[in-house]
């Protein structure tokens, strides 16, 4: 899933180098961070979130198929 | 007038033109490129208000739209699809200013749970990452969601007819309000209008004439 959602937010921002996707993995959950460059924050969480809202429902239905949790977390600051 | 050379890719393919209006400049770009408005991108480069405002002057800067465009949608689809789980086709087609995307293949049922959650949430991407105006469909989809919509909006009209009472349906998105707002008109004496602002609306329904609250 790190792929997902790093070729996505690639699309999506203007610094794609700069994205960042860690993987931290849990029991039933893995927890994706993504990190980018904090001028596409904005980007990636879009208009009350909605972007932000579509990147989770992504990886929820790929998550069912893969009967996996994937949790995506936005990191602000680092 | 610009005609230093840039790296970037299509730079030559960049040109000016100069007219009294915009519709003026757009007839000259189409004239001189030989091709039609729709099939190039312009920008307004200087808009300037001449001699005491008697004569304009307005340069926009023309690029053909390439084929990139819908391909920017393709290419991303081909992208995703490589790395997300779900087994789904899709074909892509141009039509005006819309990108169309229908969608099959043996996982297209998951694209419609929850009221096409995930459907909407890839047209919603499609549309961030290739600056296209995207609508996505699946099995008709959208054409049962409108039907259904259009079915509800009536019947609470119908309701409003006979009781004289406005009524407030759920937030909805535009696309969903204007369905609404063109059902409820259909309804003699009934009329719809938006509350709030946002991107999500509440819809109004009431018999016309009676305003009220």
């Amino acid at each position: 899933m790190k792929e997902l959602v790093e070729m996505i937010a690639k699309a999506l921002v203007d610094q794609p180098e700069k994205v960042v996707v860690s993987v931290l993995e849990g029991e039933q959950t893995t927890i994706l961070e993504l990190k980018v460059a904090p001028e596409d924050l904005g980007k990636v969480i879009g208009k009350q979130g909605r972007t932000a809202r579509a990147m989770r429902i992504l990886l929820g239905a790929a998550g069912m198929k893969l009967k996996r949790r994937y949790n995506l977390e936005i990191i602000e600051k680092g | 007038m610009e005609n230093q050379e840039k790296n970037e890719p299509g730079a030559e393919e960049l040109k000016e033109f100069k007219g009294k209006n915009l519709e003026e400049a757009i007839g000259h770009a189409e004239h001189k490129l030989k091709i039609l408005r729709s099939e190039f991108n312009y920008e307004i480069v200087t808009e300037k208000t001449k001699l005491f405002g008697l004569s304009k002057e307005i340069v926009i800067r023309v690029w053909p739209k390439i084929e990139a465009e819908e391909n920017a949608v393709a290419d991303f689809l081909q992208k995703l699809l490589r790395v997300f789980p779900l087994d789904l086709s899709y074909q892509v087609k141009k039509k005006n200013d819309f990108v169309f995307v229908v969608f099959d293949g043996e996982d297209k049922q998951i694209l419609l749970w929850k009221d096409g959650e995930l459907l909407l949430a890839l047209q919603h991407i499609l549309n961030k990452v290739s600056n296209q105006k995207v609508q996505v469909d699946c099995e008709f989809f959208r054409k049962r969601k409108e039907k259904r919509l259009r079915e509800y909006a009536q019947d609470v009209a119908r309701e409003v007819c006979d009781t004289g009472r406005n009524e407030i349906l759920d937030l909805m998105n535009p696309y969903e309000r204007r369905i609404v707002h063109i059902a409820v008109n259909q309804v003699p004496g009934i009329t719809s209008e938006s509350l709030g602002d946002g991107f999500l609306k509440r819809v109004k329904i009431f018999p016309i004439g009676k305003q009220g609250k």
